[in-house]
């Protein structure tokens, strides 16, 4: 059943890589209700996105090593419904 | 003459305190990664790269290909066949596009190849210059990483970062873009060869857990099958997946990019799987109680329809790239490492055993096989020629010791059922993607790469008119490939799917083809044709026999079909041996 992902990831602020994660889901007909990104304030080599993500459990775990094994990115955790994407948000104003 | 030679002592010492240009300090960086051969098309926006490379050919043989989408086939096979990594060198927009199709089948089948792309200036980009184009986002999908440089300083850290990505982990294609300013540009020159990024885990930490339980499997199983693919040889692990399948007497079976990986002769060799694979190998998917799948991603054309796939058998998984595990078939033990390295494990965890039993129904279903099919493919009476009997010779004549090139069609999957591969890295062909037009020029690159193997390209009438302008770089640089078209006159498979299963309705697969021979002969490459059973197998000896490059054209029954196969969207035990 189809329901609300907060997905986030955290990876090297380089050229193309949110368009890497972008092409993941659209390739996998993933809806992308919300998307927010961000460079780190504190190391611009570094940054986040945080997506909603409309799509099922077992597409959310198929998704996300395909986004992981991309070269510049740390890490990715997802989890169901979107409180965590506005705790997220919440963090990105905190750092600003 | 003498720059020359004044550079090739200069370059004996890479590292330059006084500025290079950014075109020389990539030229530099390939050497320092050993690069031998590059395959590549000049053009505007990557001049001063060639300007460089002129002045280093000594160090650096460079093919100059008839199209981009040869040279990067070519930097395929180069790679396949010598396990090291494919260069190509393009030009700007349409050079950059044309390696579109190359990259996504590097990317597909794993392939570690590293793209150099000519571009505009760095203050033209995006205005829509003269071959201005979007390379990045344009293969962005098709890579494993790209990058765009704007600086000649930064040459040579993306040069190593690359080369590093490309190789290690599970290969792949790399695309590096660089604007024409930077390759103007000039910097001090230093290279420091990458060993390690932030976050990029080539190499997982093996899990002995789950190794252990993996043997434990093993040890209990009464019926085990072990199905080996790519990652087999790209991990080294031959001599390992040798040894497990000896220890515990267990069947092995190739997926098609997997052939290669483990000697055709052996006894516990039980053939090729997947669509037109072997039947015994597909219907017993569905009767083993244990599927080891190594370094493999259970492609669709292996697995027929997934719900009714290996149901009755526990899975055992071992896979480098995390992202294809659970991605189609759920493992109950999923080891994520190396092929090598987990085998080597499992290897002292795993008892000794014997399944008679077991292996004798695979030579009962190879029995069925043979009556019904190969004997027929083999050892025809009447007719023309068929693709089985072709390939079955040429397997004899070689002893199965060849390097056999493969394009994309029934011949494919003929080859693939017949030739029967005793030596690691002696199979390429477009597996994931399947491009036609493929094995012209990865053959080159695969008899540059391998310069001590033979070559045989093995291709239908269909795919040999997509890249054969090719045939211009074989002649012109000598490359000992071995030509061998098998032309029914017809897109074969395609027209096959027709007859099957859109009612014989053979909607535009007929083609009306030149004279072959004579074409060749305008190329200044030997060329002979073969219309008749009883002059094939001299004809393909004097091929064999003859000094390479070599082109032999047989004429082969227009509408025969491959079977046994697994129809659309069956399940693997339904293959069919006839309809």
């Amino acid at each position: 059943m189809k329901k609300d992902f907060t997905f986030i990831v955290y990876a090297e602020n380089s050229f193309g890589i949110l368009n890497r994660m972008i092409n993941a889901f659209n390739r996998r007909r993933i809806r992308i209700r919300t998307l927010m990104a961000s460079e780190d304030e504190q190391n611009p080599h570094t940054g986040s996105a945080g997506f909603i993500l409309y799509t099922t459990e077992d597409m959310m775990r198929k998704v996300k090593p395909q986004i992981e094994k991309f070269i510049e990115v740390d890490h990715a955790h997802y989890e169901e419904g979107t409180a965590a994407f506005y705790q997220y948000l919440q963090q990105l104003s905190v750092e600003k | 003459m003498q720059q020359k030679a004044a550079l090739q002592m200069k370059t004996d010492r890479l590292d330059s305190e006084l500025p290079i240009t950014g075109a020389e300090a990539l030229i530099r960086s390939l050497i320092a990664e050993s690069v031998d051969t590059i395959f590549g098309y000049p053009g505007g926006a990557i001049m001063p790269v060639y300007d460089a490379l002129y002045l280093y050919g000594q160090r650096l043989n460079h093919i100059l290909t008839r199209h981009e989408q040869g040279a990067i086939h070519a930097a395929q096979g180069y790679a396949r066949a010598s396990g090291k990594v494919g260069v190509v060198f393009v030009t700007s927009g349409p050079g950059a596009t044309n390696l579109v199709t190359g990259l996504a089948d590097a990317m597909i089948d794993s392939t570690p190849v590293v793209c150099i792309t000519g571009q505009v200036a760095s203050h033209l980009l995006g205005t829509d210059a003269f071959q201005e184009t979007d390379v990045m986002n344009i293969t962005i999908p098709v890579t494993k990483w790209s990058v765009q440089i704007t600086r000649a300083e930064d040459i040579p850290a993306a040069v190593a970062k690359a080369f590093y990505i490309a190789r290690t982990g599970r290969p792949g294609p790399v695309l590096i873009d660089i604007t024409k300013d930077a390759q103007f540009g000039k910097a001090p020159f230093h290279y420091e060869p990458c060993h390690g990024l932030r976050t990029y885990h080539p190499k997982p930490q093996l899990n002995m857990e789950a190794v252990r339980a993996a043997a434990e499997l093993i040890n209990q199983s009464a019926r085990p099958y072990i199905l080996a693919g790519q990652g087999v040889l790209l991990s080294g692990a031959v001599e390992a997946l040798k040894a497990l399948a000896e220890k515990a007497d267990i069947p092995v079976a190739n997926t098609l990019l997997g052939l290669s990986s483990f000697p055709a002769d052996h006894p516990l060799y039980v053939g090729f799987l997947g669509m037109h694979g072997n039947y015994s190998t597909n219907r017993n998917t569905n009767e083993c109680d244990l599927l080891i799948a190594v370094g493999m991603r259970f492609d669709d054309r292996v697995t027929g329809d997934v719900s009714k796939y290996a149901r009755q058998a526990k899975i055992i998984h071992i896979e480098l790239d995390e992202a294809e595990i659970n991605k189609i078939i759920k493992a109950d033990v999923a080891v994520h490492a190396d092929a090598k390295e987990a085998l080597e494990a499992l290897l002292p965890l795993v008892k000794p055993n014997r399944h008679s039993e077991w292996i004798a129904s695979f030579r009962r279903y190879q029995q069925e096989e043979f009556e019904k099919i190969v004997s027929k493919d083999w050892f025809p009476a009447t007719g023309l020629i068929k693709m089985g009997e072709v390939v079955h010779q040429l397997s004899e004549l070689t002893q199965g010791q060849a390097i056999i090139v493969t394009d994309v069609g029934q011949h494919q999957m003929v080859t693939s059922r017949y030739y029967a591969f005793k030596r690691p890295r002696t199979h390429i062909t477009s597996g994931g993607l399947g491009t036609m037009g493929f094995a012209l020029p990865a053959a080159m690159g695969a008899a540059l790469g391998a310069p001590h193997e033979q070559v045989i390209a093995i291709i239908g009438d269909g795919g040999f008119q997509m890249t054969l302008q090719e045939l211009g770089t074989i002649s012109q640089y000598h490359i000992p490939v071995k030509i061998l078209v098998l032309n029914n006159s017809f897109l074969g498979m395609v027209r096959q799917w027709q007859q099957l299963f859109h009612e014989s309705r053979y909607s535009f697969t007929e083609m009306v083809n030149p004279d072959f021979v004579k074409l060749l002969e305008a190329y200044g490459i030997p060329a002979a044709r073969v219309t008749e059973r009883d002059h094939l197998r001299d004809a393909l000896q004097e091929f064999l026999s003859a000094p390479a490059p070599r082109f032999l054209e047989v004429k082969v029954e227009k509408e025969d079909n491959v079977f046994p196969m697994v129809p659309a969207g069956a399940a693997v035990s339904d293959m069919i041996l006839e309809v």
